[in-house]
């Protein structure tokens, strides 16, 4: 029934969504590329540098892939939240308290091998459930809006970090954790570590999740319409703890997986830093298509890899590569927005029209 | 307890030095909300008022110059919000996100070119503190509240102003009625596009003053990252004050207090671990909004965008 | 459900717009399907070949621009954690560069790599290996584990680039490595930096009481504080000493509550400062409290001037990066051997003092300076005493 129904419009506007993102990255990138002329550089041998230091060669291509991986977990993390209508921005705090649980039970017991790694694993994603779950609680029995209290969460994860890795686990008296051992690290597969893989997997299957079972309808009701789910007899309360749960618990796994996964398998300053709201951004871009989240991650894993080359070969500042990020996020964001607008879409609508009117007097 | 009796008066002061850039960022936001626009991109705004306002007074040694045009530039940014949000209705949380990335970045580029062309540039102009006479003499309260700079007081005065507007003025209570219904509104009349246009050039310029005071009374330097999480402290401050004046003045100073009180614990106990010191702020946050939140609604039209053709 | 948050009913229905707004929510299953895998596809292949449309036009001319530059010339690049014009930290290290530039006219610099995240610093350390840039310098121990991938990686492909991390102890910091042979490192005897500043304190201070805020708790963090405390302690055993080491690098105003709390509870009238923005805001504070009976001694760069009114002298430190130059020049570099810089090869000195140090103290503090140099000032033992008790 449904593809009947797809007008002429509606066939219009999704072309639109599709375009919208792919013409807000082209955008930002000629608004980058026009500051960096200013700078008196070349833009275009800066974007080259950025293809060939992210995309280069398959151990460049592992690299952005690792870069990439906790922004997966993020994302998910927040598509997941939203598709219940939940605004979690605690992703880094999750994610971190998911590293700093990972270390715990490691340095903790001393584990070591297979069963140090699972068991980090799973620890790592319990926590970051459990550090999703607070806010849900706090949500559902004092009504507090829950994009300031995970916000006020991040904080307190990220000096509880501190504790652990200046404190409880410092290596030697140094601001880091000790590394993990070698046994209990995450295995590569072609220079890139498994956590790619899980990361991948877990896309598709939080997308099999969300719109091919009953619990994931349910999820996207109660977030398209809390008190219609109500009335309907969905458990609302519960299915959003259950959204800050699972979203939680999907950033402290990806926590766990940056931990032990990649160098330099250590808690350090700046662990997790950025990943929460960089995880935010992606959610949106991919309009909260799980699968759509992987790509636009692996576009930002991209800007920072190659952003990263592009400054040092043709020298200019690094606050460069965070405009174009920022520029990308407004573009879709406002394009996507743009597109859904009446005005526009009538507009387009009536050029589709048109189109079919003329193809019909031509037949 | 001795320690704590003579670290009181440098925590009242740290806690009215504290509280004034929150305070004005939040009394913007308390207008963006009332017309029902979630701005989360306050972190953004003040980072660019600090970095605009900084530049300018350095290079026109002026600094209320700076303030102004730190406000200014603040309104800028904001009208990229207040375009997304209200001409587009793009989503509010996230267009906020971008300008919290965005705007952060600008400042550090323009802080590249502008100190990496001339080291000198890295210290900047600073304010004056005005000691009100007799009254600054105060024991524990004097200094903090009565020697302050022309920028603090301002803020302090600015909340029964922004009181008074939205309890005694039309413009005040169509302000609220944009944020409540905007429907109902534009139906008695009220140009609802405008009103939140409005909304956000004030809560881009406050937010902004916010930043500005924190280089221009504060500290007299620019670096990345100096907002240090004050804009989204502002947004809980404006569910704990409850989208009034007078309330977010109350969670600010209660902020600004939980502040001071945390460097005094790590002034006086060195050897402690002093992250947990440091999280005490963030935790009072969310303890006070446990105990004091918000079961009464705030604007109920809040964060949703405003389509006009849908009746 | 949510009637208190910010949101109400509507958060749903503004984050599906276009999908959920306009149908009944749960009618239109397959339409939300489709639309979204084929997004899905759109969105990542668009996205990524966007990105290479816009830059394959290039990617011919781009090795002119970054490839080698002449057999006889050296390049160097650094990475560092914060950004040139902290007025700390990483200005030192910047400031050590161009000296040891111009000293060394082979060399040319490339832009640094500045607000390195940790989560980059190896693909930045990377881009430079791809440049086979001759010498990479990382401004700080996070660096060490950081790259050690990328150092036994570049040891292999890329035998001309060298590494060198400051403030870093190859024995400890870099046990896990695999390879040191390309890795040199910079380690300060900061026992003499301390001793340095706590001469001037002690003699300055009239209250007997002096404080040191640190940006971070690094092991190099405690040493400069317990030679600064033992030093002045030599000149005067009742001074008292304030401390914190984990104020960061950025936030000024902490510096500037932090300095305020001590000026009241304990009457602390010199400061000694190792936090870069930090210092700034403790110098506010020693500003607002008499700039003629409060001093600050800076570090690690000299600023002592008029526009610093509280600065009365500096402790310098170079990061000897000249010398990792000629190593690399003679080919003498690398096996993870430290580069130490003291007071003899100029890695560490007192700068300018301004006018508010009197002449007489003046003269007694270079022979204090002295003193230091031969090692005849204070003990191993004074400072590791101090050390324990912190």
């Amino acid at each position: 029934m449904a593809k009947k129904e797809l007008s002429a419009e509606e066939r219009s506007e999704k072309r639109l969504m599709i375009l919208t993102p792919i013409v807000s990255v082209l955008l930002a990138l000629i608004v980058g590329a026009i500051i960096i002329a200013v700078l008196g550089k070349d833009p275009i041998q800066g974007y080259a540098a950025m293809l060939r230091g992210s995309l280069g060669d398959p151990a460049k291509i592992a690299k952005t892939l690792e870069r990439a991986c906790p922004l997966v977990f993020t994302g998910l993390c927040a598509v997941f939240a939203y598709k219940c209508g939940v605004f979690n921005l605690g992703g880094e705090g999750q994610f971190i308290m998911g590293g700093c649980a990972t270390a715990t039970v490691m340095f903790g017991l001393g584990l070591q091998g297979p069963v140090g790694l699972a068991l980090g694993l799973i620890v790592g994603m319990v926590v970051g459930g459990i550090w999703g779950l607070l806010p849900g609680i706090m949500k559902i029995t004092r009504g507090l809006n829950e994009m300031i209290t995970t916000i006020m969460l991040n904080y307190v994860a990220l000096y509880f970090m501190e504790y652990v890795f200046k404190n409880l686990y410092s290596d030697s008296g140094l601001p880091k954790t000790l590394a993990i051992p070698q046994s209990a690290r995450l295995p590569q597969i072609a220079n890139a570590h498994v956590g790619v893989l899980v990361a991948i997997l877990l896309g598709v299957f939080i997308w099999y999740l969300i719109f091919r079972t009953s619990f994931g309808f349910k999820i996207r009701a109660v977030g398209m319409n809390p008190v219609a789910s109500k009335v309907n007899g969905f458990p609302v309360k519960r299915l959003v703890l259950l959204a800050f749960i699972i979203s939680g618990a999907i950033a402290g796994l990806g926590g766990a997986i940056e931990l032990l996964g990649r160098t330099p398998f250590r808690l350090a300053d700046g662990f997790g830093s950025g990943f929460g709201f960089d995880g935010v951004a992606i959610a949106l871009i991919a309009q909260l298509n799980p699968i759509a989240a992987i790509f636009v991650a692996l576009l930002f894993g991209v800007l920072s890899t190659g952003g990263t080359m592009m400054q040092s070969v043709i020298g200019v500042p690094t606050a460069i590569v965070e405009i174009v990020r920022g520029l990308i996020i407004i573009f879709a964001v406002a394009g996507m927005a743009a597109v859904k607008l009446p005005k526009i879409r009538a507009f387009f609508a009536a050029r589709q029209n048109a189109k079919v009117k003329k193809a019909e007097v031509n037949a | 307890m001795d320690g704590f009796i003579t670290a009181l008066p440098t925590i009242f002061k740290a806690m009215t030095m504290g509280a004034v850039p929150i305070l004005l960022a939040a009394l913007g936001e308390v207008f963006s909300e009332r017309a029902g626009l979630v701005n989360i991109g306050l972190e953004g705004i003040m980072a660019v008022g600090a970095f605009v306002g900084f530049a300018v007074a350095k290079m026109s040694g002026n600094i209320w110059l700076g303030v102004l045009v730190g406000m200014l530039a603040g309104v800028l940014v904001n009208m990229i919000y207040a375009f997304c949000t209200v001409t587009l209705c793009a989503d509010q949380v996230v267009t906020g996100m971008a300008i919290n990335v965005l705007a952060p970045a600008i400042a550090l580029f323009g802080y590249n070119l502008f100190v990496g062309s001339n080291p000198a540039n890295a210290t900047g102009e600073q304010m004056a503190s005005l000691a009100i006479p007799g009254l600054s003499q105060i024991p524990f309260l004097g200094d903090a509240l009565f020697n302050q700079t022309l920028l603090a007081y301002l803020a302090f005065i600015l909340v029964p102003v922004v009181r008074y507007f939205f309890h005694h003025f039309r413009v005040g209570l169509s302000f609220r009625s944009v944020g409540e219904n905007p429907h109902a509104a534009e139906t008695l009349g009220i140009n609802v596009v405008r009103t939140k246009y409005v909304a956000c050039i004030v809560c881009g310029a406050l937010a902004a003053a916010g930043g500005a005071f924190l280089t221009l009374c504060y500290t007299p330097i620019y670096t990345d990252g100096i907002v240090m999480g004050r804009g989204f402290i502002a947004l809980a401050t404006v569910i704990f004050g409850r989208w009034t004046a007078v309330g977010v003045l109350a969670a600010s100073l209660l902020f600004g207090f939980f502040d001071g009180l945390n460097v005094a614990l790590q002034a006086q106990f060195q050897a402690a671990p002093v992250m947990f010191f440091k999280m005490i702020p963030y935790i009072f946050t969310i303890v006070a909004l446990i105990f004091f939140g918000s079961k009464h609604a705030g604007p109920k039209a809040n964060g949703q965008p405003y389509f006009r053709e849908q009746r | 459900m949510c009637e208190g948050s910010w949101f109400g009913k509507g958060e749903g229905e503004a984050l599906l717009q276009g999908k959920g707004r306009k149908g009944v929510f749960m009618s239109n299953e397959n339409k939300t399907v489709m639309v979204s895998r084929r997004q899905a596809l759109g969105l990542g292949f668009g996205g990524v070949g966007a990105l290479m449309l816009s830059a394959c036009g290039g990617s011919g001319s781009s090795d002119s621009g970054s490839g080698d530059s002449g057999s006889e010339g050296y390049k160097v690049a650094m990475i560092m954690s914060g950004t040139i014009t902290d007025g700390g930290w990483d200005q030192g290290h910047y400031e050590s560069l161009k000296r040891a530039l111009e000293s060394h006219d082979k060399w040319t610099l490339l832009e640094p790599k500045e607000n390195t995240a940790d989560a980059d610093a190896a693909t930045a350390a990377q881009s430079y290996v791809d440049q086979d840039v001759d010498l990479i310098i990382g401004n700080g121990n996070q660096f060490a584990s950081d790259w050690m991938e990328v150092v036994s990686d570049a040891a292999a492909s890329h035998p001309k680039v060298h590494f060198l991390v400051t403030n870093t102890d190859p024995t400890t910091e870099m046990a896990d490595y695999e390879t040191l042979a390309p890795v040199e490192t910079v380690l300060p005897d900061f026992k003499q930096t301390g001793a340095l500043a706590g001469v001037v304190a002690g003699l300055m201070t009239k209250t007997k009481s002096i404080g040191f805020i640190g940006g971070m708790k690094l092991p190099s963090t405690l040493t400069k504080y317990s030679a600064f405390l033992a030093a002045a302690q030599k000149i005067d055993p009742s001074i008292k000493g304030q401390y914190n080491f984990e104020a960061g690098f950025t936030d000024a105003s902490l510096g500037t509550k932090l300095t305020e709390q001590w000026i009241n509870s304990e009457n602390v009238d010199v400061m000694w400062g190792d936090a870069s923005a930090v210092d700034n805001g403790s110098r506010k504070a020693l500003e607002s409290a008499g700039a003629d009976t409060h001093f600050d001694i800076a570090q690690p760069i000299d600023i002592a001037g008029d526009d610093q009114p509280t600065v009365i002298t500096s402790t310098v430190t170079d990061w000897m990066i000249g010398q990792a130059m000629d190593e690399i020049e003679a080919g003498s570099f690398g096996d993870g051997k430290a580069i130490i810089g003291n007071m003899d090869n100029g890695g560490i000195s007192l700068g300018k003092f301004s006018d508010k140090v009197p002449q007489d103290v003046q003269d007694k503090i270079k022979e204090y300076v002295d003193q230091i140099k031969s090692g005849d000032f204070i003990s191993d033992d004074d400072v590791d005493q101090i050390k324990k008790s912190l």
